[in-house]
């Protein structure tokens, strides 16, 4: 249960590591000299030793063996640790992080004088001995110990205290830059003999008592070749020996290195506090993290040819898809209609927008047709002004939703190839008779959907040096865009398709996919390039409740209970299922849209439809997360469905002998990490939404006033949404029509 | 002509099919006298719990569904007519996770079985409880962010 978390933690925190190694080495000799190679091995040695003790056998034995346990305390408080700081992680861990998380989020908190004092106290040598003498004294107290045996949570509090105290101890004894030493070097020595007093007490304690201390192990009885007793004189020795090594020999080279001629341990940089211009001034634009300076990557992207490709490409995929869905059979898991764009392509894309920007509508093969016909036909008609707003993009997205729910549409083939072909249709009937990307910008549902995910994402296209767009003369960045985006004004993901037409005609090369603070923008809400104030823009908000309330109806509609209640309702009612599955789905978003309106009613500090907007805007990040958990699960659960599907279609060509296994139609078991790793994502939603809220409602009150008592009652909207999205993740999802056949 | 009937109807996105089954996979499909047979297991992705199974085809009192798992405990139970004429359901309370073989007969009390499949039951869904910490680690994380937003607020981050 725990190794995928552990791993998955391990994978985040070297790749940070690694990247703010390498930056720091290429920034002056001095970084290079102190920031070696070994440095990297230590962090890395260090992370392998708590996979060994949290992901490998020795914590499945630690169960059943008091040895393995003790093996296993002994890594996590004694071996990561010094390894850990050896690495000497602040620093790496910094410049690893993006530019805009350390200016935003981590720079702010750093330096805050409540997080410096609190982290003066705890990281005292005096605090950190007895936190450490605390820890492995009363784990090992047998009430407390049996406790964490039998109950995972304490289990895992065991684990998590001990580390944390293994950390807080060591960094006075490795002093990793840059820290600052607090007591005479001298003195550590003392400090390493009283804690490894604390160990001997409770190894002596575990050699000498006369019977079995923890009961739990007499219990169980396992093919292990030892008995209990055994087994504690082992861990003993475990504790005593090479435990008492590792306090030792830190304390004799500390001794040695006071009483030797300076210089014999090498010279040490002097310590000093992080700098907080490390974390807050502009960096130039060659340090910023662009997707379009990757290698091979960068230059297809920024290649016109190469994402035209792209997306012919993907319109070739896509009619072969279509074309199944026509003549391949009407049975949705086993056809490439059914499955590919329902399960794949969404999960992916939900995926693929949050990690790296709206690269779904940079890839969309619905606008192939427009690029290559427009060689001929040049459209010269303006949008019609009144339609220039979102809410032919919400109507659509409202019809859409009802569609999908009250005809199962990824049930079926034929509606699949039908939606296709009508997006397609409309996208090139459109774009060819209105100048600019009108179809993306004001009509298109899908393309609303994920500008407003994009809204969340960690990367952005925007001009890198504002400094060069103030000098340029020609602003072929909104010559080139279709959605009449200003580069230097521009604001956000929203209304952007990442076309990176402006990348290609910017003469400077100033323009990059960037990382920033995602949301951020939404709690701004301020004036930008195309959609002017967020902040002001109802349509935009009414976007965004349907965007979220849509994510929760949409989720909702597929499970167990609800899906009951509704065929229960339609029989009573006497009407068809559809009639009442669409109801449901406009009851839905009314409900969100009036829920917003009453936290709106509630709160103060500018007109209503303002807080209304804000808000809304509010609820995307929640949003967001009940998308990515519902396609998220849809991927993980179906995605043999895809192998099923192509060897149906490689069988039917007569490429293939063996017919498909019509079992991996839909669906495999979902693995015991999902639904931990669906209220993970939800949680990280809800956080993010009210985090927007609280500063989006800041902006719009004065200085002197509370902002915490006009957040609460939108903040409990918003935690009324998230309880509902959490119930969802507790169902059975019944997925309608997945079954996709009739006799 | 059935088809071309379908293509135009989904053409105009008024008649895209309705779902045929309420959810869940099509486990099984075969010939049973003379006509077209499928066993639609639901929820689609299988846990610990309630399994339902639903026989659609040709079908006589007394139709039965056995699963059977690797230690060779078995659970049954008889189908019975829902909706439709063609179609019987029993939905079994399967105990443990991991493959179950499923015997499901139509035929009541004949001698052949028709449907033979295996299933792949995942862990039950967990208690709140047990996944309390990715539950509510919104509440950390949500004290962070607003620490980090008043801190800007007070003294923005040049
Ligand atoms: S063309 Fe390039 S340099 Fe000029 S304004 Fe646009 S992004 Fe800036
Ligand atoms: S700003 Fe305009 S041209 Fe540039 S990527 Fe976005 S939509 Fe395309």
């Amino acid at each position: 249960m725990n190794a995928p978390w552990v791993l998955a933690a391990c994978i985040v925190s070297c790749a940070i590591y690694a990247r703010g190694w390498h930056a720091l080495r290429m920034k002056s000799d001095v970084s290079r000299a102190r920031f070696g190679v070994w440095r990297l091995c230590a962090f890395l040695a260090g992370w392998s030793a708590l996979l060994v003790a949290l992901a490998s056998p020795i914590d499945a034995a630690a169960e059943r063996m008091l040895s393995a346990h003790m093996v296993q305390h002994l890594v996590l408080a004694m071996i990561a640790p010094p390894l850990m700081w050896l690495a000497s992680p602040a620093m790496p861990m910094l410049f690893g992080t993006p530019r805009a998380f350390r200016r935003s989020i981590v720079g702010p908190i750093l330096a805050a004088p409540s997080v410096r004092a609190v982290l003066r106290v705890v990281t005292h040598p005096i605090t950190a001995l007895v936190l450490m003498s605390c820890a492995t004294l009363a784990w090992h107290v047998p009430a407390a110990y049996i406790a964490a045996l039998q109950d995972p949570t304490m289990h895992r509090l065991e684990h998590f205290t001990m580390f944390a105290a293994g950390l807080l101890f060591w960094m006075p004894v490795i002093e990793p830059f840059p820290y600052r030493r607090r007591v005479v070097r001298l003195l550590m020595v003392p400090y390493l003999v009283v804690a490894d007093l604390a160990n001997t007490l409770v190894a002596a304690y575990l050699a000498f008592a006369g019977g079995v201390v923890y009961p739990w192990y007499e219990s169980i009885s396992t093919a292990r070749g030892l008995d209990a007793l055994q087994d504690q004189h082992l861990a003993a020795g475990i504790m005593w020996i090479p435990g008492s090594a590792v306090y030792l020999v830190p304390a004799v080279v500390i001794t040695a290195s006071h009483f030797l001629p300076r210089g014999s341990f090498g010279v040490r940089a002097k310590p000093r506090t992080i700098s907080l211009t490390v974390l807050s001034t502009k960096t130039p634009r060659e340090t910023q993290s662009d997707l379009l300076r990757i290698p091979l990557l960068g230059t297809l992207l920024r290649s016109s040819r190469a994402r035209l490709a792209l997306r012919l490409l993907l319109l070739a995929v896509a009619l072969l898809i279509a074309l199944d869905g026509v003549i391949g059979p009407q049975d949705a898991p086993m056809n490439l209609a059914g499955t590919l764009p329902w399960t794949h392509w969404r999960g992916v894309a939900v995926i693929a927008i949050l990690a790296l920007g709206n690269v779904a509508c940079m890839a969309c093969p619905l606008i192939a047709p427009r690029s290559v016909l427009r060689r001929w036909i040049r459209p010269t008609r303006a949008w019609p002004a009144a339609l220039r707003s979102k809410y032919l993009a919400v109507s659509l997205i409202v019809l859409w939703l009802v569609l999908y729910e009250a005809f199962d549409l990824w049930a079926s083939p034929l509606a699949a190839v039908a939606v296709l072909g009508a997006f397609l249709l409309t996208a090139t009937a459109i774009d060819l008779l209105f100048e600019g990307a009108s179809f993306c910008r004001y009509v298109c549902p899908i393309g609303q959907y994920q500008m407003m995910l994009s809204t969340v994402s960690v990367r952005e296209v925007r001009a890198l040096d504002p400094e060069v767009c103030a000098r340029c003369e020609t602003h072929d960045c909104l010559k080139a865009c279709g959605l009449g985006l200003f580069m230097p004004k521009k604001q956000g993901n929203l209304d952007c398709t990442s076309c990176l037409d402006c990348v290609s005609a910017c003469p400077h090369g100033n323009i990059g996919i960037v990382t920033v603070v995602p949301a951020l923008d939404l709690a701004r809400a301020q004036w930008r390039s195309g959609l002017g104030t967020l902040a002001a823009r109802t349509d935009v908000g009414v976007l965004a409740v349907v965007f979220t309330a849509g994510a929760i109806a949409n989720a909702a509609g597929m499970t167990a209970p609800i899906v009951a209640i509704l065929d229960e309702r339609s029989a009573q009612l006497a009407v068809a299922s559809w009639c009442m599955q669409g109801a449901f789905v406009v009851v839905a978003l009314s409900g969100g849209i009036a829920l917003i309106a009453l936290a709106a009613l509630a709160t103060r500090g500018a007109q209503f439809a303002q807080r209304f907007t804000r808000i809304a805007l509010a609820t995307i990040p929640l949003g967001a997360s009940v998308w990515l958990y519902h396609f998220g699960f849809h991927l993980v659960t179906g995605w043999p469905t895809a192998e099923a599907s192509s060897r149906r279609v490689l069988h039917d060509l007569a490429l293939i002998a063996d017919e498909p296994d019509r079992i991996m139609s839909c669906c495999v078991a979902a693995p015991e990490w999902l639904v931990p790793a669906q209220l993970l994502a939800l949680s990280c939603g809800l956080s993010a939404s009210l985090a927007v809220l609280w500063w989006s409602i800041a902006r719009i009150s004065a200085l002197n006033a509370s902002v915490t008592l006009r957040w609460i009652t939108p903040a409990l909207v918003l935690i009324a949404l998230w309880a509902a999205a959490a119930w969802i993740v507790f169902q059975p999802m019944e997925m309608r029509g997945t079954a996709g056949f009739g006799p | 002509m059935k088809r071309t009937h379908a293509i135009a109807c989904t053409a105009m996105l008024l008649a895209a099919t309705p779902a045929l089954a309420d959810g869940g996979v099509v486990a099984w499909t075969g010939e049973r006298l003379d006509a077209r047979a499928a066993v639609i297991v639901s929820p689609a992705s299988m846990r610990v719990g309630a399994v339902e199974f639903a026989w659609i085809g040709p079908w006589r009192a007394g139709a039965i569904v056995v699963a059977t798992d690797q230690h060779g405990h078995t659970v049954s139970a008889l189908l019975t007519q829902v909706a439709f004429d063609t179609e019987v359901r029993a939905t079994l309370e399967l105990p443990t996770e991991g493959v179950w073989n499923i015997a499901l007969d139509p035929d009541g009390a004949e001698p052949a079985v028709s449907a033979v499949f295996p299933i792949t039951l995942g862990a039950a869904l967990p208690a709140w409880t047990a996944v309390w910490p990715q539950l509510f680690a919104w509440l950390p994380l949500c004290a962070i962010g607003l620490f980090a937003a008043r801190r800007v607020r007070r003294a923005p981050v040049v």
